[in-house]
């Protein structure tokens, strides 16, 4: 017997090794001829055998009854034959041509396994499993023509299987990714980018069987693996009731620091976020700096590069103040809402066309200038993401209505963390009005690759002299700008200040420089 | 200025589109599209990806590399999610020629010319036929989830493009090529479909060498196969039929009238679809910025990858016998090759004598399983002067 099952065996690897393109008539004919000759009585015996299902890695197992079940298209009982049809391709495609098999007869298969490649006309076609289970017949030849709506390979399921025949909606364990929505940063740990995760077919199953979304679970494997250890980890964590490590933790403690940061966030109509809260920690805190803040390490060491020179001032702002309120009317009357924000910034644009090399940009070797000839003054916000500069393009063609609308936009963006690539690069110039938050003088960084940049302060009523020698109330309030001492000296930015200031402080000379 | 290699590390771990505006606080005047390689994946199931509002992005490579653009071209395609986002990739190369994923390239290119040429021949994932490159040749890629692949209605934007910027008439035809005229193919096209991203990619002849691709595109006659086979067609270039056109022309052409297309049901105007428009995006396609990007390259340039994926093939050619064994006798051999390996040396010609029939059936069964080079015939015919042990010997000499 020994020796008619080495027999069997070799037998067996030969066939399946020319196998794999063979009709399964052939097949079943062959067994039909090998039980007669092994003269064998063959009964089916009524038991389930733990075959290749359950025992992911060994296809050949090899026990007597195991080869008694096999050759007999009668399921085993616990299994059931599952016939795969031929998905619709679409574009009214009715018949393709197999280009490849991925799987052959015996193979275990997970869903969404690729099982075959096929070719209509131009489109070359991966068709993935439904299901679970062992290819148990492949309906056709590399180079066969097969049918839309017909079967394409036989795959035998386990019966336990519940999402047999229904939609591949609920796969909970065995989703391939979930919706991310208000997670923000993942420290450290490297996923693939559409949150797929790598495990076998058998982590799978076990994870299917448990109902564990394999995306709570921590991969410890290669590229971040999740290995059968893990998820037995994780099913022991989950019973002992601890929590168990998720691989995405929400960003709490930024958030709260970021909060006792920035009580008001920049915005000209602001959102009132909540009170500061304090953050009282128990022991020093260790965390990596990711996202947002990483960002702003590399973008400030950059900056600091650039040999910054400052050139502080006060604007008399006493008559914007007191027009303030028919300009806010009349702003209204456009569906736009108004500050002095826009005014800086067609202000700051007229005074660029008098100064063009502070809206200019220089290389890294500061070896070429470039003028540039749109003005896109940046506008610093504080998000609750954290620092973000867009930009309105084209100052210089725009009415000051055009940039208080377009000021509203990106704020509103901004708030709802949706800002475009186009909105955040290409600025020249940028104005910070850190005053909406406090302060009075300030030392701004300069963004490369631009030149200056001007950080404005808080307004305040103080008291000054007026032209009759008087104390009057005046509406204070103070700018420093920075800029590239390579290529501005200060001469330029004073006189740029002056006429910046100029323009501020008797808004009628403004319309001097309407186009 | 902050590191490329971290802008897109970052915009593989972080979700959030605001992020970008941090990263990209130094906007280096390149606009960098990082709006997030999305971490969120698909769902799973049959979930109607078209009702899902998305954007649209256009991508322009920096690279002409063949190797490097089709790689990207795999990569974004299976590590991007485009349910939010439709992408079209534009890329040139230098001179190639690029065969359908089932193609056999004896068939399609002239393997010799080429390799005196310099010239690669390459295999791409997609189906169709063979097509030889320049740098007076387009490639567009538009990619998008499964549910919404239509190859119409990519096709149409192109066609609207060159109709209004260039006041070029053309058309798609029911095999989708876009044609000019009657019958002068300037485009044609492939595709692939998985489970939940699909591409369809197409050609433009703009400008380019029409000598080169002919000599390029010649193949081997004397082979039977039922690899795909590339269906001949007359083509033209754009250029003739405008002289104004120029590839950078039609880059933004083209990336313009993408962006501002706006699918069936969505009422926008084409200035509202652009506003919204994810813009364009510099794409430089090495391993740095797109991790697992180098393997895919490596694969693609392997000679197995060209080579051992051809479908089976017989290729029959008449090998002269030497003089020591037969007196001017030259019998046609055919040679069954599958996957790269010789599996069959079958004599074609009728009325061999049959000591010469022997020897080559023996040398033929010594040849089974060994890599198929065009220099079989020669070997064969080597091997018939050779004495008993040598001439079976797996590698002679």
């Amino acid at each position: 017997m020994a020796a008619t099952a080495v027999l069997c065996y070799s037998r067996l690897s030969f066939l399946r090794f020319n196998f794999q393109y063979a009709r399964t008539a052939a097949v079943n004919s062959y067994w039909a001829r090998q039980h007669s000759s092994c003269k064998r009585q063959t009964q089916v015996v009524p038991g389930w055998h733990p075959c290749s299902i359950c025992i992911p890695r060994s296809k050949w197992v090899l026990s007597r009854k195991h080869r008694a079940d096999r050759p007999f298209h009668t399921t085993a009982v616990g299994h059931r034959l599952v016939s795969f049809l031929l998905a619709d391709i679409g574009e009214g495609i009715k018949e393709v041509v197999i280009k490849e098999w991925f799987v052959s007869e015996g193979d275990t298969v997970a869903q969404f396994d690729s099982i075959c490649e096929v070719q209509s006309d131009k489109a070359s076609v991966t068709i993935t499993s439904r299901y679970d289970g062992v290819i148990r017949k492949l309906f056709y030849d590399v180079d066969d023509t097969a049918f839309v709506g017909k079967p394409l390979v036989d795959i035998e399921v386990s019966k336990e299987d519940d999402s047999v025949g229904a939609e591949v909606q609920e796969g909970e364990a065995i989703s391939v990714g979930r919706p991310v929505e208000g997670a923000v940063i993942e420290p450290g740990n490297f996923t693939l980018p559409t949150g797929k995760i790598l495990t076998t077919p058998a982590v799978r199953r076990i994870a299917m069987e448990y109902k564990i979304d394999l995306y709570d679970v921590q991969g410890t494997g290669k590229d971040g693996r999740i290995l059968k250890e893990d998820l037995l980890q994780y099913i022991e964590r989950k019973k002992s009731g601890v929590k168990a490590p998720v691989s995405s933790t929400p960003t709490s403690p930024t958030v709260a620091t970021r909060q006792t940061a920035a009580p008001t966030p920049a915005l000209q109509a602001p959102p009132t976020l909540p009170p500061s809260i304090p953050v009282f920690l128990g022991e020093d805190k260790d965390e990596t700096i990711t996202g947002f803040q990483k960002a702003m390490v590399r973008s400030m060491t950059h900056a600091m590069k650039i040999p910054h020179f400052g050139y502080c001032d006060e604007i008399d702002m006493t008559i914007l103040v007191n027009m303030r309120k028919e300009l806010k009317a009349m702003a209204q009357a456009h569906g736009v809402r108004f500050s002095y924000m826009p005014v800086f910034i067609k202000a700051a644009s007229i005074a660029l066309s008098h100064f063009p090399v502070l809206n200019s940009s220089v290389d890294e070797k500061c070896e070429n200038i470039k003028y540039k000839a749109s003005h896109n003054i940046g506008v610093a916000m504080d998000t609750s993401e954290g620092l973000i500069v867009p930009n309105v393009k084209g100052v210089q063609r725009l009415t000051l209505l055009e940039v208080a609308a377009e000021l509203n936009r990106l704020q509103e963006l901004g708030s709802r963390g949706a800002l475009k690539t186009q909105d955040i690069t290409g600025g020249t110039f940028t104005l910070s009005n850190i005053g909406s938050i406090g302060g009075t003088y300030a030392k701004a960084v300069i963004l490369p690759p631009e030149v200056a940049i001007g950080a404005i302060g808080k307004i305040q009523a103080l008291p000054r002299f007026d032209a009759a020698g008087n104390v009057t109330k005046a509406h204070i309030m103070q700018v420093s700008w920075s800029a590239d001492h390579r290529i501005i000296d200060g001469a330029t930015m004073a006189r740029f200040s002056n006429l910046w200031k100029s323009f501020l402080e008797n808004p009628a000379t403004m319309i001097m420089h309407l186009k | 200025m902050m590191s490329l290699r971290n802008i897109a590390n970052m915009s593989l771990n972080i979700p959030l589109r605001a992020v970008v505006g941090g990263t990209n606080l130094l906007g280096s005047g390149t606009n960098l599209s990082n709006t997030g390689i999305v971490g969120c994946a698909t769902n799973v199931g049959t979930q109607d990806s078209s009702r899902i509002p998305f954007n649209r992005g256009v991508f322009i490579s920096q690279s002409t590399n063949i190797y490097s653009n089709l790689a990207f071209e795999d990569w974004l395609y299976k590590n991007w999610s485009f349910e939010k986002r439709n992408v079209m990739f534009i890329w040139q190369n230098s001179p190639c020629v690029v065969i359908g994923r089932h193609q056999n390239p004896y068939v399609e290119a002239n393997l010799q010319y080429l390799e005196s040429a310099g010239v690669p021949v390459v295999r791409r994932n997609s189906g169709g036929g063979a097509v030889y490159h320049d740098e007076g040749n387009l490639n567009c890629t538009f990619f998008t989830t499964r549910d919404r692949y239509n190859r119409k209605e990519n096709l149409e934007v192109i066609c609207q493009a060159l109709q209004e910027d260039f006041g070029i008439q053309a058309h798609v035809n029911h095999r989708d090529d876009i044609i000019i005229g009657q019958d002068f193919k300037v485009s044609g096209t492939a595709a692939k479909l998985g489970r939940q991203s699909a591409y369809h990619h197409c050609t433009l002849l703009v400008r380019t060498n029409k000598q080169q691709m002919k000599l390029a595109l010649q193949g081997d006659k004397n082979i039977q196969s039922k690899a795909t086979a590339s269906i001949p067609a007359l083509v033209m270039n754009l250029h003739d039929a405008n002289e104004d056109i120029s590839v950078q022309k039609l880059i933004s052409s083209i990336g313009r009238k993408y962006l501002e297309s706006s699918t069936k049901g969505i009422d926008a105007s084409s200035q509202q679809m652009y506003q919204l428009s994810n813009g364009y995006t510099l794409i430089n396609p090495t391993d740095d910025w797109f991790p697992g990007l180098a393997k895919v390259e490596a694969e693609l340039s392997s000679y197995s990858w060209l080579h051992n994926k051809t479908p089976r093939f017989t290729i029959t050619r008449p090998v002269t016998v030497p003089e020591c064994v037969a007196h001017n006798t030259t019998v046609n051999i055919a040679v069954q090759v599958y996957h790269g390996k010789v599996e069959d040396v079958k004599i074609a010609s009728q009325d061999v004598c049959p000591d010469v029939a022997d020897l080559i059936n023996e040398i033929g069964g010594a040849l089974k399983g060994s890599q198929y080079t065009p220099a079989i015939f020669n070997d064969l015919a080597s091997r018939m002067r050779l004495p008993q042990p040598l001439r079976n010997q797996r590698s002679v000499m």
